[in-house]
């Protein structure tokens, strides 16, 4: 193994946990990064029996079927890759632009994240929309994207008593992260915006819009200009992305 | 599977093949294999709790093994059918009857037009299943027919059945006659029903978080009984026992979870997840319940104690192997 910060483990009988000792307890870019390589080099190895490989923070969790492979055979597999080439670059994988409507009735709480970094709505908006984040991880909720990572000027503990009612679409954010409420529910993070995006959808397939390791970037837009973001607009932007 | 009802070879439509439920029991819910390979998605497995009495179920009526069934919990329900039908009860001891005669489980049986089926309290274990030939037919979401309840989607309307539903099944039409003869005298082997009230420890592989725990707490839950707790339900079992303590902190970066891992919270009662957990959580997690365990597992009530045993993650496999040998004999057999 090269990376010496890597652990390969029994999780039960049937999934195989890659876990990155990581310094801190807070998930970062250059962790995911590791992450996210291996991930790809796995499933771009198609090793049979393997059937999902799930990225989070500082773990990878790789699920087979036992019949077809033991776990030691898994493992011997899985350190080879690892001393095999370069996947390639996280460039390649999908990004995602959401448009947002920031603040007011959308972002409920843009003026408290506002007050608590010391800066304006506008700052908070720019700062926010300005840069392209990854998903680390999609759980939770189905579909929730936990994505990062923000910039350290906005970056806020939860609050402290949970929202009991966050609409769909709600773009939130929290510690190092941003994301994007799937479905209706209670939940602690900021809410400073709405996407008139379906992040998952029952009758799509696939459900979700996000997986780990995708890209996404915010762009602001008015409230005059959500009609125009259906769900077709959006698959053309996607489309036209490729 | 060779013998397996072809769906597009029955008869739909006709309106008249379904099951009225009259009473509809304490947790009465369509389920199947589950959502398998949508979990990167966040996504529940759910599924059936005990997949063993499901498949068996399944195949005792000449359905793929995983076709939709009902799966009911503690109380069972009782239905009324409006077709000519071959069905199968597996599970827990439901004492169940027909039209007020006692009728067995674990083989198939026919059922004629008008008759009423009725599944009492459970005598042994918790959860029941009826498989109906060529399977409850409700609108699979995201590749499955099981319900996610706290999703609101799948099964029926994403939610238990009550009074009054009727559940659409396949209408066998001329087919039933030939359907009847083959399936006739299935049966499962006495030998080969599980005993849910037999008491033992639930096989678990240790990890992947051991480090975490003081050395004398993981003694403790190697040694020590759970209880389960009355808050448990299909996403999971709370137990309460002594107190398993962490090193540290209790918390870990959140990590991808499925049923049959166990997890200990702050407070050092664990949590063993079922079919209907998330896809991630925050807690350490002590070890995972082997696969052949969680039909077990799944068959214990609120209240039962139970004992954890450590596994090698070897041995489990090996298990897991031996019981897919199992079922590939059984699927092999004409009539077993």
């Amino acid at each position: 193994m090269r990376d010496t910060g890597l652990k390969l483990l029994p999780y039960g009988d049937h999934v195989l946990l890659i876990w990155w000792a990581a310094r801190d307890s807070a998930p970062d870019e250059a962790t995911f990064q590791k992450i996210d390589a291996l991930a790809r080099r796995i499933r771009a190895s198609r090793i049979p029996g393997v059937m999902q490989v799930f990225p989070a923070f500082d773990s990878l969790a790789v699920i087979y079927d036992p019949v077809r492979l033991t776990y030691d055979e898994l493992a011997k597999r899985i350190a080879e890759l690892d001393g095999g080439e370069e996947a390639g670059e996280a460039e390649e994988q999908p990004l995602i632009e959401v448009p947002t409507v920031y603040g007011g009735e959308y972002g409920p709480d843009l003026p408290s994240v506002a007050r608590a970094a010391g800066l304006t709505e506008d700052e908070v908006v720019r700062l926010h929309s300005g840069k392209e984040y990854r998903v680390w991880m999609v759980g939770f909720l189905s579909g929730f994207p936990y994505a990062g990572q923000l910039d350290a000027r906005l970056v806020l503990p939860r609050k402290a008593s949970p929202s009991l009612s966050i609409r769909p679409g709600s773009v939130a954010i929290a510690e190092k992260m941003t994301g994007i409420y799937p479905l209706a529910s209670p939940g602690g993070w900021h809410v400073i915006g709405w996407t008139p995006l379906t992040i998952f959808d029952l009758k799509r397939e696939p459900p979700g819009l996000f997986q780990a390791g995708y890209r996404l970037r915010f762009r602001a837009i008015r409230e005059s200009e959500v009609a125009f973001y259906s769900e077709a607009a959006f698959h053309r932007e996607k489309g036209r992305g490729k | 599977m060779k013998d397996g009802l072809r769906a597009d070879r029955m008869r739909f439509g006709s309106g008249q093949a379904y099951l009225e439920v009259d009473r509809p029991g304490l947790l009465t819910t369509v389920q199947d294999g589950g959502r398998k390979n949508k979990q990167v998605y966040g996504v529940s497995l759910s599924g059936a709790m005990d997949r063993f009495a499901m498949r068996v179920a399944n195949l005792l009526v000449g359905n793929p093994e995983e076709a939709p069934v009902l799966e009911f919990t503690f109380t069972g329900p009782t239905l009324r059918f409006a077709c000519d039908q071959v069905i199968a009860i597996t599970g827990g001891d439901f004492t169940p009857m027909v039209d007020g005669r006692p009728v067995p489980q674990w083989q198939s049986l026919p059922i004629a037009a008008g008759s009423e089926l009725s599944l009492g309290r459970c005598r042994s274990g918790a959860r029941g299943y009826l498989a109906v030939a060529g399977g409850i037919q409700v609108p699979p979401v995201m590749g499955s027919a099981s319900t996610f309840l706290r999703g609101g989607y799948g099964g029926l309307e994403g939610r238990p059945l009550k009074a009054a539903d009727r559940l659409p099944v396949a209408d066998l039409g001329p087919m039933l006659n030939r359907l009847e003869r083959r399936l006739a005298r299935r049966r499962l082997a006495p030998w080969m029903i599980p005993d849910y009230g037999q008491l033992r420890p639930v096989r678990v592989i240790p990890g992947p978080h051991q480090e975490a725990f003081l050395p004398e707490a993981l003694e403790r839950f190697w040694t020590s009984g759970f209880r389960i707790s009355p808050a448990s339900d299909r996403m999971g079992y709370r137990l309460s026992g002594p107190v398993i303590k962490h090193r540290g902190r209790a918390d870990i970066l959140s990590t991808y979870i499925f049923p049959g891992a166990i997890q200990v919270p702050a407070d050092g009662q664990p949590i063993v997840l079922m079919a209907d957990c998330q896809v991630t959580g925050g807690y350490t997690v002590i070890g995972a319940v082997a696969g052949v365990d969680l039909p077990y597992l799944a068959q214990r009530k609120p209240g039962d104690v139970l004992h954890f045993r450590p596994v090698s993650v070897a041995e489990a496999q090996r298990l897991w192997r031996d019981q897919e040998a199992f079922f590939k004999r059984l699927r092999a057999a004409a009539c077993f």
